[in-house]
């Protein structure tokens, strides 16, 4: 059976055995490596993509269960790096390495897709299983409450 | 002489820096030569890994290069790993070339040995090279305000360097950097250009932009891990559970058999410091059919001496 995926708009073949985790389809196969190889465990979040718009761990998510699926990146965030995440980020200067950013500002755009008016407490919850090693968590939080507070604006 | 000697000494005697826009070596390292590309040597032994100096020759480690149109790019040896060194190098060269930050941008250098030893640790970074880096920058001042002097046919002190252009303080004209870059190669590098004093600094010290945070927004930049060349392979390793332990027996039958599995490669321990521990590594076209395989190895391992050594007991 002819098995594809769209990744970031684009359409690609499942050409590898189903249960690779859609991580190393994405850069090892597809060589999009700005998705992140963290704990291979699905408990650090560094490898967060969207599934269908919701967030994702795709260390733990074999790549021939989403035949059909629709796949963002960080790479396909947005046309111009222009998400209210990604200025947000830019405007508090949020990372320090910056090799776990993607999977915040992944899980963060998921996250804001669901509740964008969120409470402080409920950004905490939302960003816990994403772990931060050079501990940027006080920036994380003040660019996700500045970029709900920019997309409220456009939606009103 | 160790690092804190050096520092003592304010670092001078042993850091150089040439002009070297117009050598056949920048050539051929493929730093461009048009514009005013100044090299700038820091002993060996001074960076913080560093075991072979070279005293005797002109062996540059980092490069100021101020293109035609006005960028200003510096290449460095140095490696960012989020300490902010790509930021911190440039603020030390723009300030006292009294450049326009936002025509800064680190390039790293990518690990050819003209750059020199390229370790990053130790917080040796900036203790090593912030002074050659502010002398290198105000030697390029120098020379772009002389080569200004000569442009309008009056003395450098009717010259004055600010924010990417020199002024010509009588007349009120002004060149831009980029402008003047070719003639500046030309003028003769100043031996021991002057500093600036600590409440003159535009940039050293205060909260900057980061170069490299447009691209971390958006999966862009390039870490150690995302490397990609042509016929690249991905191994998984595992170790001896025990420090000191050696491989007993191992069958890779069962891993070999596993498709996409290219060989299964024991690795001996070298008993030097940051030596291999050693180990079994499986080499595969892909990472997870690596680690896959990994665990479809048999292996005895030799525990070796530490073998009935208890944490908890200890």
């Amino acid at each position: 059976m002819d098995k594809s995926i769209i990744i970031n708009g684009e359409k690609y073949a499942i050409d590898v055995d189903n249960d690779m985790p859609l991580l190393w389809f994405l850069r090892d196969r597809l060589e999009k490596t700005g998705t992140k190889f963290g704990c291979g465990m699905g408990v650090c979040g560094a490898c967060t993509i969207h599934v269908d718009g919701v967030a994702t761990r795709a260390c733990i998510t074999p790549v021939g269960m989403l035949a059909g699926k629709s796949i963002t990146t960080i790479e396909g965030l947005s046309e111009n790096g222009d998400h209210p995440l990604q200025k947000a980020w830019l405007n508090n200067n949020v990372p320090q390495c910056g090799y776990c950013q993607a999977g915040q500002i992944m899980n963060a755009a998921g996250f804001l897709a669901t509740n964008p008016t969120p409470t402080s407490d409920e950004i905490d919850g939302a960003m816990q299983g994403n772990i931060c090693r050079c501990g940027t968590y006080q920036r994380i939080k003040k660019a996700i409450g500045e970029a709900a507070f920019e997309l409220a604006k456009e939606v009103s | 002489m160790s690092i804190l000697e050096k520092l003592a000494n304010g670092g001078h005697e042993t850091n150089k820096i040439e002009n070297v826009s117009r050598r056949n070596f920048i050539k051929a390292s493929g730093v461009a030569t048009t514009g005013l590309v100044l090299g700038i040597a820091i002993p060996a032994k001074a960076m913080a890994f560093g075991n072979s100096a070279d005293e005797a020759a002109f062996n540059p480690n980092a490069f100021i290069h101020l293109q035609d149109n006005g960028d200003l790019l510096l290449y460095c040896g140095r490696c960012e790993m989020g300490q902010g060194i790509s930021t911190a190098l440039p603020a030390a060269v723009a300030d006292e070339m009294e450049a326009d930050w936002s025509r800064v941008t680190v390039k790293q250098a990518d690990g050819d040995e003209k750059y020199g030893p390229q370790g990053t640790g130790g917080s040796a970074s900036i203790r090593v090279m912030y002074e050659p880096m502010r002398e290198a920058g105000a030697a390029a001042k120098i020379m772009l305000v002389a080569a200004a002097a000569k442009v309008w046919k009056v003395s450098v002190d009717d010259c004055e360097a600010k924010n990417h252009f020199v002024y010509n303080k009588s007349s009120g004209k002004k060149l831009s950097y980029g402008q003047l870059a070719s003639l500046a190669a030309t003028q003769p590098v100043p031996e021991k250009p002057a500093l600036k004093a600590k409440s003159e600094y535009k940039y050293i010290g205060k909260a900057l932009p980061r170069h490299d945070q447009g691209q971390v927004v958006v999966g862009e930049r390039i870490y150690g891990v995302d490397t990609k060349m042509p016929g690249l392979k991905y191994a998984a390793i595992t170790h001896c559970p025990v420090l000191g332990g050696k491989l007993k027996s191992i069958d890779k039958t069962e891993a070999l058999a596993v498709k996409g599995v290219i060989d299964v490669i024991t690795i001996d321990r070298l008993a030097v410091p940051f030596g291999s521990i050693g180990g079994v590594a499986v080499v595969a076209d892909n990472n997870w059919t690596a680690q896959q395989a990994l665990s479809k190895l048999k292996i005895e391992w030799d525990l070796g001496e530490n073998a009935s050594y208890d944490t908890v007991a200890y």
